[in-house]
């Protein structure tokens, strides 16, 4: 009871009031998957929740919550996933020419019935009166069985070619990087391929696993003997997710996390890095090791490092005046384990190799 | 199906097939033509074998023992593969013969050699009769894709399965990932919506292993899968190892069996042929170096496999093969080479 009072006084200490407007606005946001867009002078977040949740702010440090993009489900879901409840994963915003593109992520919980989807708006603020969403369908959708892929996760990136490719992947057999129509609503064709980051999955496990023993339809205890499940479980089969590629002096730097999300404190999840001369790869670590194949250097950590963030990952990267910035949640110990906002600069070595501390500012 | 056996020499199999009508052989032996991936259907007391060959190689029998080639299925290579398939080369292979209601279904393999950019495409004809006026190949285009980068699989040696409701389904693969089964819409022509699919069989595959790279002897080396429906079971058989090498091929056939046909296939021991399961059913001895790439069938309530097999005396030639299945009691499948195993 003490613990609930505290928590509420806490949150209430965290509330303020702009000059302006009397909108609450809050430090802590409480978001999963976040990536960040800057537009007209304000930044907007987007994150994992009911419709795709938005949050913007004037400064990156207080923010308020918008209407979710999604106020109903797109209708074309529910051919895949007949239940969905507008539950939407993992979002990510690019403008080009003055359209913004939301890619987002339709899936169920440790399957791979997934699709990314897409969705446009010429503005982000919804007091403008062209503000308005519009929904052009599927990108891109795995199916269980078939793929040894997930199609959740999405990132868009254009190569210094101007080509656009969509990076995207969780688990199974890890990161999938295919080159994008330049209406960036629909794969390229003839299409290409390419599998940029992937860890070791036990060559045993059913298809449709993804590596975490998470999929209801499976009898796991049927299936796996003790020691898969034990693999599972320490996230020893394909734990990899989230990619963001991030051009710099160079080099296309991948970004992608590792092991577990979502477990509160019990969350082992964190961010890697390799980097690569040419968009499609290979993406080297610090030691020479290809992402493709288990390689990755640690960028974000939790609890070795940390003692308030037991775990953070699923970043997007940000730069601003010249700074870059990594966008992540993490697990706040001294808060039930509750996904926080963080945004912290990138600390980039004399050998072009980025660190993030999370205690840092 | 990885690096076929030399294929530019196959059409000139079908020149020399007029010279090789070899009087009295009996299916205890070897039948002296030149074939890869037989599939065999009868109509009208005749038999007809699809073979991997330009346009799809025909030929006929009305005993299974002399074989007299027919136009291939494909004058031109289908303009839908060409454009599909990088490096497309108009070998058509492994080809799948099946009959439903009036009309003859024809799956068949575009492809370039170890490469998975690769297709399965169908055609159709109401009849297998070149003299009959309404005899025609309708071809219906690609029914499943496969894409370099994007699957682990190959969309090759195609076979088709009909369940015991009465629903087809597609079996298909070589190497990769393994052998995958896809539902199909009732006119057989495309994919049942929504898709639906498993995976039947596989081998260790390193996991190292480039993604554009088919597997080796040590790595991925299944193909050619083929469900025979038999005493309330499905039959998985699939081929193992190294195909199209002449001499060297070490080709064998596998077969696990299953209650439903999506699966599990489980081998004699119980081994599930998804991680390296399966019962050997024939492989290679003193004369041939290795058989693979059946189908099976039954005429007259006799059971056949139809397959090749390299042979050692004539340079690791591909031949074909059509040999009773010999059932043991617990319902196991094996076929013998040896001369005089059989009548």
């Amino acid at each position: 009871m003490i613990r609930l009072v505290l928590s509420a006084m806490a949150i209430l200490a965290l509330l303020t009031v702009t000059r302006e407007e009397t909108r609450a606005q809050l430090r802590d946001v409480p978001i999963h998957d976040p990536v960040l867009a800057q537009a007209g002078g304000r930044f907007y977040l987007f994150g994992t929740g009911n419709g795709i949740r938005v949050w913007a702010s004037e400064d990156l440090e207080g923010w308020w919550e918008l209407d979710p993009v999604f106020p109903k489900a797109p209708s074309w879901v529910f051919e895949l996933l007949p239940r969905f409840r507008n539950e939407i994963w993992a979002p990510d915003i690019y403008e080009m020419d003055g359209t913004w593109y939301l890619y987002y992520s339709v899936s169920a919980f440790g399957r791979n019935n997934s699709a990314i989807g897409v969705a446009t708006n010429p503005s982000l603020d919804p007091t403008d009166p062209s503000f308005g969403w519009r929904d052009h369908g599927v990108v891109v959708q795995s199916v269980p069985g078939r793929d040894m892929w997930n199609a959740i996760d999405p990132h868009l990136v254009r190569d210094r070619e101007g080509t656009p490719w969509l990076s995207f992947g969780s688990h199974w057999g890890g990161i999938k990087l295919v080159k994008m129509d330049p209406s960036l609503t629909t794969i390229a064709e003839p299409q290409e391929w390419h599998t940029i980051a992937a860890r070791h999955r036990y060559w045993k496990l059913d298809d449709r696993d993804a590596g975490d023993s998470a999929n209801p339809e499976l009898d796991y205890e049927a299936l796996y003997p003790e020691r898969i499940l034990e693999m599972n479980r320490a996230s020893e089969n394909g734990a990899i997710e989230a990619p963001v590629i991030f051009w710099k002096d160079g080099y296309y730097y991948l970004f992608a996390s590792w092991d577990r999300c979502c477990r509160g404190v019990e969350s082992t999840y964190k961010v890697v890095v390799g980097r690569s001369r040419g968009i499609t790869g290979p993406y080297l670590d610090r030691e020479g090791e290809d992402m493709a194949f288990g390689g990755g250097t640690l960028v974000v950590q939790g609890f070795q490092e940390s003692e308030r963030w037991a775990a953070g990952g699923h970043n997007d990267t940000f730069t601003l005046d010249g700074t870059d910035y990594l966008v992540f949640h993490a697990y706040d110990a001294t808060d039930d384990g509750n996904s926080k906002l963080l945004i912290r600069k990138i600390v980039w070595d004399p050998f072009g190799w980025p660190a993030v501390p999370v205690d840092g500012s | 199906m990885i690096s076929r056996f030399p294929l530019r020499a196959l059409p000139g199999m079908v020149a020399a097939g007029t010279l090789l009508l070899l009087g009295k052989q009996t299916l205890a032996q070897p039948i002296d033509i030149r074939v890869h991936d037989p599939v065999m259907i009868r109509e009208d007391g005749t038999y007809y074998l699809f073979t991997t060959a330009r346009g799809v190689g025909v030929l006929s029998s009305r005993d299974m023992v002399s074989w007299e080639p027919r136009a291939p299925v494909f004058a031109e290579p289908p303009a839908w593969a060409t454009r599909m398939i990088p490096r497309f080369r108009d070998s058509l292979w492994a080809p799948d013969i099946s009959y439903h209601d009036g009309t003859y279904f024809l799956f068949y393999s575009a492809s370039s050699f170890g490469s998975n950019n690769s297709a399965i495409g169908v055609a159709t004809n109401t009849t297998l009769d070149p003299h009959d006026p309404s005899f025609r190949w309708v071809d219906h285009g690609p029914v499943v894709r496969s894409v370099r980068g994007r699957d682990l699989w190959n969309a090759i040696d195609p076979n088709l399965v009909v369940d015991e409701e009465g629903s087809p389904w597609l079996a298909f693969g070589s190497f990769w990932t393994g052998i995958k089964l896809v539902r199909l819409a009732d006119d057989r022509l495309s994919l049942a919506k929504p898709e639906e699919w498993y995976s039947l069989a596989g081998r260790q595959r390193y996991w190292k292993l480039p993604e554009e790279t088919a597997g080796d002897t040590l790595s991925s080396a299944i193909e050619a899968p083929f469900i025979f429906r038999k005493s309330g079971y499905y039959y998985l058989f699939a081929s193992w190892d190294r195909c199209c090498a002449g001499p060297a091929s070490t080709y064998r056939i596998v077969v696990g069996r299953s209650n439903r046909v999506t699966g599990p296939y489980r081998d004699r021991e119980g081994e599930d042929m998804r991680f390296g399961g399966g019962s050997l059913v024939g492989g290679g001895n003193r004369a041939w170096a290795g058989v693979g790439h059946n189908a099976a069938y039954t005429f007259d309530n006799t059971d056949y496999l139809v397959f090749h097999g390299y042979d050692l005396s004539d340079e690791g030639r591909p031949k074909l093969w059509i040999r009773e299945i010999e059932w043991d009691s617990d319902g196991w499948p094996r076929v013998t080479l040896e001369e005089g195993a059989q009548r």
